[in-house]
């Protein structure tokens, strides 16, 4: 599975503005959700199911970077997006430093094994430090588009 | 390793976290390749397969007790049941 099977271009928010965990989280559904994604009436139910998921330990998994995700009845197919914050996203993280990167997934309640992969294909190209920087420096939808399918493309050993 | 599908975040954070405690420096080894038993990031893509061995190499002033408590909680958490982590990654 690629990223670019699961990132949904229009949701991606290059500047996002929300400062804590569950606002962030609620931001990236809803761009998830203007972009078609997720129907309006389940917004609030995937928020809380993602929240619930931290109760159990935070998806900040250091680097800057949280992993946040659920497996949904509001889907048909995995659909996730990035967000990247300028300022820094208080998520408690386990190394206790904010986040920048926040790479979202959420997958049908029927298919694990693709959830799985969705998470496993981000956090492989997450390892890398230069995608990871690239990353934080886009400025538009576009350019993280671009870094994207690049990671894709190149497959950045790790 | 037992887990079916490869190391989960909430395992992978567990055992980083032990890690993390010690001054020592940690690593896993598998299938030629290492990675640092520090980082979650590094730790989901060991791409160890269940059942398989993960060696683990800890270098340092604490290293025994390091490598006791590291190993101990590695096992507690894939180890305990497997089949079961699908549901909460």
């Amino acid at each position: 599975m690629k990223l670019s099977d699961f990132v949904v271009p229009d949701a991606i928010i290059p500047r996002l503005k929300a400062s804590t965990k569950e606002a962030a989280v609620r931001e990236i559904i809803e761009s998830l959700q203007a972009a078609g994604s997720i129907p309006a009436k389940e917004v609030n139910s995937v928020v809380q199911a993602i929240m619930r998921r931290e109760e159990l330990g935070s998806t900040g998994i250091g680097h800057g970077v949280a992993l946040p995700h659920t497996r949904h009845s509001a889907v048909k197919r995995p659909v996730g997006t990035v967000a990247i914050s300028e300022e820094g996203v208080e998520f408690d993280a386990i190394d206790g430093e904010p986040v920048y990167i926040i790479f979202l997934v959420v997958s049908p309640v029927d298919r694990p094994g693709d959830h799985l992969r969705a998470l496993d294909r981000a956090s492989r190209q997450l390892r890398n430090e230069m995608f990871r920087r690239f990353l934080r420096q886009a400025k538009s939808k576009e350019e993280i588009l671009e870094l994207i399918e690049e990671a894709d493309e190149q497959e950045f050993p790790g | 390793m037992h887990d079916p599908a490869g190391l989960h975040i909430r395992p992978a954070a567990a055992v980083a976290q032990a890690a993390a405690a010690y001054a020592s420096d940690v690593r896993f080894c598998y299938g030629g390749r290492e990675v640092d038993g520090k980082s979650v990031l590094d730790l989901l893509t060991l791409g160890a397969a269940p059942g398989t061995t993960v060696e683990l190499v800890v270098i340092g002033a604490d290293a025994e007790e390091a490598a006791d408590h590291i190993a101990r909680v590695w096992h507690e958490v894939l180890g305990a049941s497997p089949g079961s982590a699908n549901d909460e990654l």
